[in-house]
């Protein structure tokens, strides 16, 4: 098992580990935030599966309950371990910033509209804007390439699942 | 039933016509899912779970096994040709492959990870059907101690072994716990964490889960940082394809060391190919006359990967079957996808469908014929395919993810799981937490949690029941270990270099 650990393999050496302090200790800090709120429900969950029967065993907040205990300490510690490593002048961040950050918001926010409004507007309609809005706003292809692939996509997705496979996909009011 | 009977009663359900078809477009996909950067076997296996509903179980899970193996089979194309992984086993071929290819030795590089992974997974699914039986035999009597030791181990082992942080892994792993108490508590019947949603109340379902982080999070990705690689022009003909007398002088016995280190990795559950393909790299390496020359383009430093790639592969399949406890990211999709089909992994499913255990096993005889053969003469199938950019193929991953999942059961609230999955995952792989512990956790949970409360049922709450039955020690033991051993290592390795300087 030593030849298998991590801290042994070159290939898996701390050059692959990035500084991540302040990052660290937010993700520590909102995993310690979940943690206490695992707790507490499970604290409000039944302790036995028969109330005073002890031997009928453990209640539906046992694991909860002990997960969020378990939980909490590796938050504490991730916290613990992030602040008291030294602070790099030349961090490198992991997360994206200009036109990558943009592109990944842009991403986001147009799959939410299109999971919102699939039921309104209709799998074929929402599927053709959703990747003609990917691939056009997001990642900036060229115009015509956004709308001959887009077309594409979702009508073959419709022949695939509504038409072969027989999934009743989404209508508009329109009925399309 | 012997092993013979049991291997041809396989044989006569993986050669009809339906699953010989299926089995071949599950290895058409997944060889196409390995060549095309921004898809992995994870991707593909859970995106495709959805499209199976309509079959039988064993022609889904040919099907699906297809891929996974396919996969192993194509990620080396882009990671020889680009520079750029196909998937994550296939890293290591990059620093020989591309290489290789760069002095003008692509085919025969292209043609030894074909020839190798053919070997190798020969060797590995003969293996499998020789020790599948006697483990199912072992663990037929294995009572509820030795189910959640031995679910303890596999996450202790995923949890090790698949990440660079020890505690971000177990934070994952922790979370997967916690999302598979979401929903009604089987033993007890009390709804958790449901909040009065019906949509809750069966829980979360892993196929949600998996799709959103791993199919969804690596387009956010790749939205974010699109890969480039620079495609090298080669000419491929057949002959071309063909290792000459001297690579396989060295590479023969690079294929059978990386077949037995796969192996042995891969039957680990939650080790998976990726581990498997970097150690008999490192194995190689070490072993070699010339270990200065790896990374200038060497052919065992491609063979020995290869092959370890594939035999894990086939050996996350052995306690897959056997225990139920998933041997590696893609078979723990996979062991959802069984469960999906009404079937209940574990000894007893080698006892109670003995022909979709063996037909599976038997399918994959078939598949890794069918692999060569795509992977040999049908080569410049592929290589065209790695022209196709990557703009296109992203809508189609995206549409297909999201689409596959409102297909389960024609609800909205499943694509906004999955969404929230994808953008979780997406900051998941920023900070270096693994996704492997979390979806084997989720899908561990009920048998963990089962076997416990049993355990401590018949224990009246004590917790030596786990340490005082000899297997289910063993199994905490070996758990234990693999969880303390980055911490031993660590130690050691400092007092070493405390002691060289002095």
């Amino acid at each position: 098992m030593f030849i298998l650990a991590p801290a042994d393999c070159k290939l898996f050496s701390k050059k692959a580990v990035k500084h991540m302090k302040k990052l660290d200790i937010i993700t520590g800090i909102l995993i310690l935030i979940l943690a206490g709120y695992i707790i507490v429900e499970a604290l409000q969950m039944p302790k036995q599966i028969m109330p005073g029967r002890a031997s009928y065993g453990p209640g539906s907040g046992f694991l909860p309950m002990w997960t969020g205990i378990f939980m909490a300490g590796l938050a504490i510690f991730l916290i613990v371990k992030a602040s008291l490593q030294p602070t790099e002048s030349k961090e490198k961040t992991l997360l994206p910033r200009g036109k990558s950050l943009i592109a990944v918001v842009l991403a986001v926010v147009g799959l939410v509209a299109y999971v919102n409004l699939l039921e309104t507007l209709g799998f074929l309609m929402s599927t053709f804007l959703i990747n003609g809005y990917l691939m056009f706003v997001v990642i900036r292809t060229e115009w015509k390439q956004s709308l001959l692939v887009s077309v594409c996509v979702a009508g073959s997705l419709y022949i695939i699942f509504d038409l072969l496979v027989g999934i009743k996909l989404p209508v508009s009011m329109f009925g399309v | 039933m012997d092993i013979w009977e049991s291997l041809m009663l396989g044989f006569s359900v993986a050669l009809t016509l339906e699953n010989v078809l299926m089995c071949f477009l599950g290895c058409i996909l997944g060889t196409l899912i390995g060549v095309l950067p921004g898809v992995g076997p994870s991707a593909g296996v859970s995106i495709l779970i959805p499209l199976t509903f309509g079959m039988s179980p064993v022609t889904a899970l040919i099907t699906m096994s297809g891929i996974y193996y396919g996969c192993m089979y194509g990620g080396s194309t882009t990671s020889i040709l680009m520079n750029l992984p196909g998937e994550a086993a296939s890293v290591i071929t990059c620093l020989d492959g591309y290489q290789m290819a760069r002095k003008g030795r692509a085919g025969p590089a292209l043609g030894m990870c074909a020839i190798s992974s053919f070997i190798a997974g020969t060797i590995g699914i003969l293996l499998l059907t020789f020790l599948a039986p006697p483990l199912v035999a072992a663990a037929l009597t294995f009572g509820s101690p030795e189910y959640f030791a031995l679910t303890f181990m596999g996450l202790s082992l995923v949890t090790s072994l698949g990440g660079e942080e020890l505690v971000k892994g177990l934070v994952s792993c922790a979370l997967g716990l916690f999302m598979g108490c979401i929903g009604i508590d089987i033993m007890s019947g009390a709804a958790r964490y449901t909040y009065g949603s019906i949509h809750l109340l069966d829980g979360i379902g892993f196929v949600n889960i998996a799709v959103g982080l791993f199919a969804v999070s690596e387009v956010l990705l790749n939205i974010e940082n699109p890969e480039k690689g620079v495609f090298l022009k080669v000419k491929m003909t057949l002959k071309s394809l063909f290792p000459n007398l001297q690579d396989w002088k060295v590479s023969i016995g690079a294929i059978l060391r990386g077949t037995g280190i796969g192996f042995a990795i891969g039957a680990l559950p939650g080790a998976g190919p990726t581990i498997a393909s970097f150690l008999s790299y490192a194995a190689e390496k070490k072993l070699s006359k010339h270990p200065e020359k790896f990374g200038t383009g060497v052919i065992e430093a491609v063979a020995g990967p290869e092959g370890a790639n594939n035999a894990a592969a086939q050996a996350a399949y052995l306690p897959t079957l056997t225990l139920g406890i998933p041997g590696s990211g893609v078979a723990a999709i996979l062991l959802g996808a069984f469960m999906i089909h009404g079937l209940r992994p574990g000894p007893m499913l080698m006892q109670t469908n003995p022909d979709f255990v063996w037909g599976l096993i038997a399918s994959m005889y078939i598949g890794n014929v069918i692999l060569v053969i795509l992977n040999l003469p049908l080569i410049g199938i592929w290589v065209s395919v790695l022209r196709v950019p990557y703009q296109i193929i992203m809508p189609l991953i995206v549409s297909l993810s999201l689409v596959g999942i409102y297909s389960t059961e024609l609800q909205v609230f499943d694509m906004k799981v999955t969404l929230f999955f994808g953008i979780l995952g997406y900051f998941m792989r920023k900070m270096h937490y693994p996704l492997a512990p979390l979806v084997l956790a989720v899908i561990l949970e009920p048998i963990l949690e089962k076997s416990l409360k049993q355990s401590l049922i018949i224990s009246s709450n004590s917790l030596a029941i786990f340490f005082t039955r000899p297997v289910s020690a063993t199994l905490m033991a070996v758990g234990f270990l693999s969880l303390t051993a980055p911490l031993f290592s660590a130690t050691w390795q400092r007092l070493r270099r405390e002691k060289e300087e002095e």
